[in-house]
């Protein structure tokens, strides 16, 4: 895989990233730099839709655990 | 729920920074973390304040949880409970008195932000340390560690000189946002050659000359991260060899928390 700058990609995005984030569904805004506006959020707003995304998860319990406590 | 208990820390007095995932949530560099990791700082005084806070809060001991002293938070164990949660199911909080690599609570607490958040504003470890408290075992934290290094960029304290490049350059780990660093931080290209390593400042001329990089340019620098991430492994494991064999003695004792025991009735 090469990577490319893409330098007016990021330009563009920096210029619109308010109408980026008004229009930009949740799983798009929760893949950080796939879609680059999740970096120009605000931390509060950041953090609002993370806690949204755990409430999502069915099992948070197994999730911590397999975290924190890995087998060997 | 949360909100009520980061309230209750601050009503306390209690001396508290927010590390590791949610850190790296508010600081952009992450877009989930299931838990909330606090750092206290391990004194007498503040550990009082703090089981107030957890009383508060109707706390539970969690998994593998040594008895919550000053001792014990000062040899560098991990403390895990169980916040109700309301609407947002159960919070798990794991809490260090001395985490890995992040040096003095003094020290951090100097670096740190307040966060304003939908849970008030919360007193977060800064970036450089965060990052160093980062290198763990855990492959998928080395792409965070990179955003971070990215995401200081961003920050007000940041000169945006060449320490700042070097130490962005030393502290990212993945093509990617290596990539997007110099593509965001041209001047950095010459830091990369002059200071830290030819490879990597070629990968960044040839990406701003050319847009693109070849592929063995490429693969010579994505082994250099594999190398520094193996490293950076092998000294987590080494750190918690002996916190980990501690914590093993205190099961065979008996001297671990109940899971599921109610703080208050505990301390």
């Amino acid at each position: 895989m090469a990577i490319v700058a893409g330098m007016g990609h990021v330009e563009a995005i920096h210029q619109n990233v308010d109408a980026a984030t008004a229009t930009m569904k949740l799983g798009e805004a929760v893949s950080p730099f796939k879609a680059e506006a999740w970096r120009h959020l605000p931390p509060r707003e950041r953090l609002r839709r993370s806690w949204q995304m755990r409430s999502r998860l069915p099992d948070l319990k197994a999730v911590h655990d397999r975290k924190l406590f890995p087998k060997p | 729920m949360i909100a009520n208990f980061f309230q209750s820390l601050d009503r306390n007095g209690v001396e508290y920074l927010l590390i590791s995932g949610q850190a790296a949530v508010l600081y952009g560099a992450a877009t989930f973390s299931e838990d909330i990791d606090l750092w206290i700082n391990p004194t007498e005084e503040n550990r009082a304040r703090f089981i107030v806070a957890l009383r508060e809060g109707q706390a539970c001991y969690y998994k593998l949880t040594p008895p919550f002293t000053v001792e014990q938070l000062q040899q560098g164990h991990g403390f895990h409970f169980i916040l109700p949660g309301g609407d947002s199911g159960e919070i798990f909080l794991d809490v260090m008195g001395h985490p890995p690599r992040a040096g003095s609570f003094a020290g951090s607490l100097a670096t740190a932000r307040r966060m304003e958040t939908e849970w008030g504003a919360i007193r977060t470890i800064g970036i450089k340390p965060l990052v160093e408290l980062k290198k763990t075992q855990r492959l998928e934290d080395y792409p965070i560690i990179s955003k971070l290094a990215l995401a200081w960029f961003d920050q007000p304290e940041c000169a945006r000189k060449p320490a700042d490049f070097l130490w962005a350059l030393q502290n990212i780990y993945t093509l990617p946002e290596l990539a997007v660093f110099f593509t965001e931080h041209p001047a950095a290209v010459g830091v990369a050659t002059g200071q830290f390593n030819h490879e990597v400042g070629e990968f960044g001329r040839l990406l701003l000359a050319d847009g693109e990089v070849p592929e063995p340019v490429e693969r010579r620098v994505g082994e250099m991260f594999q190398s520094r991430i193996s490293a950076l492994q092998l000294a987590d494991r080494q750190y918690w060899r002996h916190i980990i064999r501690r914590l093993k003695e205190l099961r065979g004792a008996g001297k671990l928390m109940p899971e599921g025991g109610n703080v208050s009735a505990m301390i």
